[in-house]
């Protein structure tokens, strides 16, 4: 088939760059400028899927984004993209569609007998049937529905596009490149302002490529190039075609989903889509509205179409919807529609106005059937005919339908605004309340006609320019005519119960007249269980052609006005915008940034198996030869680290840095223990309380002079305690003399843990620093240096209670200094160790940590209730003292060992005791750490339990119910490990 | 003290990276110290006073920059506290800027604690609007200009040292990141 419904026409396609395409395998020619469905239609392609539930034949009824019949599935395998509107894809060589929602030969589907069944299916039917035997809806009935219901379906491979983000600004945003749009453009820009023109269309313009009007005495489209050259020469103007703005959000912040490649056959790398945030001082929405249809018996047929589109495509693609085409119209709009495809060459044009009469003039050839409505229509799988109400029936292959137009108030409603009806135009216009900065031109504000669009376009730029304190050039608007545009409302011809004559509304959904009476009758009757009860006005569409006439029927069923009635409102997004546009990059490995340790590199050489510790990546064991499971590196690092000495990189915990001459005033102030008398080249253990006396965070604070300390923060809370400390010292204590500055980054920290620590670390620090017990006991602190003048700090402190150290060097030299220590330690047969290891060896401890550090803890409860200084004053010491805090049966935290000590304890299991069911009434407390002690040679664990500080040696039931396990466990001291801590101190 | 002698090597955060991608280069700025500079409590005029006399340069306030004679870029970051930016190759920065001050503030050594990744070229704004949220355009965004802001989830600060280039700052750790995401961006670009 070649082209047999394209004619010799003026229209925006390039006959000189002739397209191949293939439907349903079928190959067709078209024209660069052409969509796929003005392709389709040029083809003379009527029949091009299958509705949503009863499978019945449907075809192109829109020339845009309001499409709900047109969907097809876009590309193959891993490129397919289902639902994709043919009346929005620019044609491409080579392009490839194919139509879905159907089982067997588009022509020929098997799911069309859901057609027959209709008397069944009717709206709100699964909330009625299937209801027994309940074991069959997960089995049977809903794998059967949603089988035979639905639209395309994804190839569930991975999408092998890529997508981009972006963040524009802009003094004004355009929504919408039509006659008002364009005015305002050209307003703003000529004004200095900046500007962002976004249109969903690839080609600017809107209705003006579609009419014949003229503007400026020149051709539409003419004066729509000439304003679109003198845009484009502007730098301060910024033209986005393909782009469609679908949300707006707070303050002036826009949703925009810019279409890079899907016009080409290939994206060569590129992103296919960009999703823009868009921060706009003020915007004009230009969107135009949307034609509506009128609902009688069998309007739904392949050929029966809105009479804008079939006026579109005859206008701007040279494309006939049929040869022979009757208009239904019950306003001035549906004339032109009869005059343009009469000047087109269409034969047997007839106008049926539903309206007794009105001022029209009749174009040459043309029958007109006043005070007629359609009754029904033929054409299985085409349009062949149509009856009138007078029963006469008219041959046609298309029917053109226009029940009037919807200004396009959607993005009016993304902040909850509701549109208020206006009886002129028989519709909705914006409402108050719209979103910061928004004015609303042309045919979205229900300025239907060509002269009026441009006229507001104009106006509400200078207005929203002189709200910026921009002046506009003046000057007259464009000069065009307003055509004839008035309506006599007509929305169906009546109820109907026969399944042979269904009357649709919503075409996507397939939603009837009936349905929409039978939701009523069944006391849905707000327009919100109206659309959940119906689906009127849901899925890719959101009812832009269906939701008006769905009220209106609503309204008649309820005997209310269309007003009275209400309507829903609108949210993002306008269309639909893939999830791959708003994962943009963040796919894979790159769903999130990820921080590399200093020592990252020396790691990756050992092989280390690495952990993500927020967005930290940290080394977790570092297996040897020979080893196959993490336990055996695991429990190799800990014994080699107590039995000589191990290094673990720990410059993940947070640094800040606290100078000031009220530095100790305010670390006393913030930890709940005393800072104040710390001695300079110390080092303290410090526990953050909450405001409501909960344990915030723990670490340690050291003191290098009377002005500056160092604090230490958990790796997990380094940003909430560097915040909450911003806050204190801003807010509550602005008196204070004290300065903040995070040092994380700055210094690579490494624990050096061992009994030959010290040994390890005398071959590494220069000779003037001594590091002997007695020179530097345990919680001493200094600044020092290594390896022949590197600057470093050293801290004698010890997370695994062992003797160890912390030492800092300048990042610069950290995966270095981690090669050095690892050089030296090679004569004590050092060992690298991971966070496995560092974990099993605080609980062997028992120190606590993020399980314990949980956010519902206290200091009572983790043991270092007398931490809690009475002798000052500091965040969270008089909410620490709360009654219900400080119970007698309080939880507290002790060390469990199984009774069996072959089985392994699971963290998360809750105490019970032995005689108790294991339900929550009985519950006592819960696990939180376990791990398995080379040491020891089981497992152990931390947690809390209730009294359990004198409950040492009780058994009790460890329950797990997920693991479906009860274990009798024995309550220990927490410390398994040198519980005297002579270790750290030798 | 035992024989053994190691000297630490120094490792920039990008290995000092550098790739030219269309018109755009990205390139790690090493060798560069950062310091900050915080005053104490009612002793900020005096230490403006001092900066404005030690320096040659006016303390900046909260977005902007001022550059000293010497080279000497100092970042307005917040109220009490500026970033001086500059070329130090050695160690102890913080006590070079003391030492120049002389002065009642308080110097933290920020050198290691920052990537500097430098984009320039003249698809520069192009790239970065994929990335940075902030206007970037030349009358929102002057040269001098210095702010921070978030680009793919990474901190970062970004100052404006010409026209057609831009100096991303952002915490070390992060630097294979944030490299990659401005690559990214360059090559979606050009």
């Amino acid at each position: 088939m070649s082209q047999s419904h394209r004619f010799d026409g003026k229209g925006l396609i390039d006959r000189q760059r002739p397209l191949t395409f293939t439907f349903n395998g079928d190959t067709y020619q078209g024209y660069e400028g052409d969509t796929l469905a003005s392709a389709l239609v040029a083809n003379g392609v009527k029949l091009v899927g299958r509705s949503f539930k009863y499978h019945r034949p449907r075809g192109i009824l829109t020339s845009g984004s309001e499409e709900p019949n047109a969907l097809v599935t876009l590309r193959k395998g891993a490129y397919a993209e289902p639902n994709t509107r043919a009346t929005s894809i620019e044609l491409f060589d080579g392009l490839d569609a194919t139509s879905q929602n159907h089982i067997g030969p588009l022509k020929h589907d098997l799911l069309a007998v859901n057609d027959l069944m209709a008397p069944f299916f009717s709206a709100g039917f699964y909330y009625k049937t299937f209801m027994w035997p309940a074991a069959f809806w997960e089995k049977l009935y809903e794998p059967m529905i949603r089988r035979a219901a639905g639209l395309g379906k994804l190839s569930l491979q991975e999408d092998p596009d890529c997508y981009a983000k972006g963040f524009l600004h802009c003094d004004v945003l355009i929504i919408g490149a039509g006659p008002s749009g364009l005015a305002a453009a050209l307003t703003a820009g000529r004004a200095g302002a900046k500007v962002i023109l976004a249109d969903e269309d690839f080609r600017f313009g809107g209705r003006l490529t579609m009419e014949t009007f003229g503007v400026d005495d020149m051709p539409g489209a003419d004066w729509v190039a000439k304003a679109i050259d003198e845009l484009g020469s502007m730098p301060n103007v910024r033209l986005m075609p393909r782009t469609t703005i679908y949300g707006v959000f707070d303050n002036g912040i826009f949703g925009a989903l810019e279409r890079k490649t899907d016009h080409l056959a290939s994206s060569d790398g590129k992103p296919r889509q960009v999703l823009w945030r868009v921060y706009s001082k003020q915007s004009i929405l230009c969107a135009g509205a949307t034609e509506r249809s009128m609902a009688f018996a069998n309007n739904d047929r392949p050929g029966i179409m809105m009479a804008g589109a079939v006026r579109a495509y005859a206008n701007r693609f040279d494309a006939l919807a049929g040869k022979q085409v009757a208009v239904l119209t019950n306003n001035d709009d549906g004339w032109r529609t009869a005059h343009d495809l009469s000047v087109a060459g269409a034969r047997n044009v007839s106008i049926i106005d539903t309206r007794p009469s009105t001022d029209n003039v009749t174009p040459a050839g043309v029958d007109v059937f006043h005070g007629k409505h359609v009754v029904n229509t033929r054409g299985r799988h085409g349009l062949t005919s149509i009856t009138l109400s007078n029963q006469q029936v008219l041959n046609a292959d298309c029917l053109a339908v226009t029940g009037g137009w919807n200004p396009n108030v959607h993005l009016t409603c993304h902040q909850r605004s509701r549109p208020k009806w206006r009886e002129d135009i028989a519709s909705f216009v914006p409402g108050a309340g719209l979103p910061i900065g928004m004015r609303v031109a042309g045919a979205a504000n229900g300025a239907l006609t060509l002269a009026k669009a441009l006229q507001e376009g104009q106006e509400h730029a200078t207005t929203a320019l002189a709200y910026l304190g921009i002046q506009a050039k003046s000057g007259p608007a464009p000069r065009a005519e307003d055509e004839a545009c008035e309506i006599s409302p007509f929305w169906h011809t009546g109820e109907t119960t026969s399944a042979y004559k269904r009357a649709w509304v919503d075409l996507q959904n397939d939603v009837t007249v009936k349905d929409v009476f039978q939701s009523h009758m069944e006391g849905f009757r707000s327009v919100e269980h109206l659309k959940r009860y119906t689906t009127l006005g849901m899925a890719t569409d959101q009812g832009k052609t269906a939701n008006i006439l769905g009220l209106a029927v609503m309204a008649e069923a309820s005997g209310k006005t269309i007003p009275e009635t209400g309507t829903t409102i609108f949210r993002p997004p306008y269309t639909p915008v893939p999830i791959g546009a708003f994962a943009g990059s963040s796919r894979g490995k790159e769903f999130r940034p990820t921080r590399n340790t200093p020592s990252h590199q020396w790691a990756q050489e050992q092989g280390a198996v690495f952990t993500e510790v927020g967005n930290w990546l940290r080394a977790q064991w570092y297996p040897k030869p020979g080893e196959t499971h993490w336990r055996e590196s695991v429990d190799r690092e800990v014994l080699q680290t107590r039995a000589s000495v191990g290094v673990c990189d720990v410059t993940t915990l947070g640094k800040i840095d606290v100078q000031g001459r009220d530095a100790a005033a305010f670390l006393n102030k913030i930890y709940a223990n005393a800072f104040g008398k710390l001695a300079v080249g110390k080092v303290r253990y410090g526990l953050m309380l909450r405001e409501d006396g909960v344990a915030m965070d723990d670490g340690t604070a050291a003191r290098f002079t009377d002005t500056h300390f160092v604090v230490t923060t958990t790796t997990a809370n380094a940003v909430t305690v560097f915040r909450h400390m911003e806050f204190c010292r801003q807010c509550l204590w602005p008196d204070m003399d004290v300065h903040l500055i995070s040092t994380t980054e700055q210094w690579a920290q490494f624990a050096v843990a061992g009994p030959n620590a010290r040994k390890l670390l005398q071959k590494l620090v220069d000779e003037d620093t001594n590091i002997s017990n007695e020179a530097f006991p345990f919680m001493a602190c200094g600044e020092i240096s290594v390896c022949d003048g590197t600057p470093a700090r050293l801290f004698r402190i010890s997370f695994s209670g062992e003797l160890a150290y912390e030492i800092a060097v300048p990042t610069r030299f950290g995966n270095s200094l981690m090669e050095a220590l690892m050089a030296a330690g090679e004569e004590f047969d050092a060992v690298a160790y991971g966070t496995e290891a560092l974990s099993v060896m605080r609980i062997e401890k028992g120190h606590a940590a993020g399980n314990e550090l949980c956010g519902t803890t206290t200091a009572r409860d983790l043991g270092l209730g007398r931490m809690v200084s009475k002798k000052k004053d500091c965040i969270g010491n008089t909410m620490s003292e709360r009654a219900d805090m400080n119970r007698e049966d309080g939880f507290a935290l002790v060390g469990f060992k199984p009774v069996d000590e072959e089985q392994a304890l699971s963290a998360g299991a809750h105490f019970v005791s032995k005689e108790s069911d294991a339900v929550m009434a009985n519950d006592e407390g819960w696990m939180t750490s376990v791990c398995y002690s080379p040491n020891l040679g089981y497992s152990i664990g931390l947690g809390f339990i209730k009294n359990g500080d004198t409950r040492i040696g009780e058994t009790v039931c460890a329950a797990n119910p997920l693991q479906g396990r009860t274990l009798d466990v024995e309550i220990v001291s927490p410390h398994f490990i040198d519980p005297e801590g002579e270790r750290l101190r030798v | 003290m035992s024989s053994f002698k190691f000297s630490l090597e120094a490792r920039s955060p990008l290995d000092l990276y550098q790739r030219t991608i269309g018109s755009v280069t990205l390139e790690e700025v090493s060798d560069l110290a950062i310091v900050s500079i915080a005053a104490p409590l009612d002793g900020e005029a005096a230490l403006h006073k001092v900066v404005d006399k030690k320096l040659g340069a006016q303390w900046p306030s909260i977005g902007t920059s001022t550059l000293t004679p010497h080279g000497h870029r100092l970042l307005g970051l917040q109220a009490d506290m500026i970033f001086a930016v500059f070329a130090h190759p050695g160690g102890r920065a913080e006590v070079s800027i003391q030492d120049q001050l002389s002065a009642d503030c308080y110097v933290t050594d920020q050198s290691d604690a920052f990537v500097v990744l430098a984009v320039a070229g003249s698809g520069v704004t192009d790239a970065l609007e994929r990335v940075c949220p902030l206007d970037l355009s030349s009358k929102a965004f002057p040269v001098g200009c210095t702010l921070q802001t978030s680009m793919e989830h990474i901190g970062v600060t970004i100052s404006k040292q010409s026209e057609d280039c831009f100096w991303l700052l952002a915490a070390t750790s992060y630097a294979g990141s944030l490299c990659h995401a401005m690559e990214t961006a360059v090559i979606q670009t050009q």
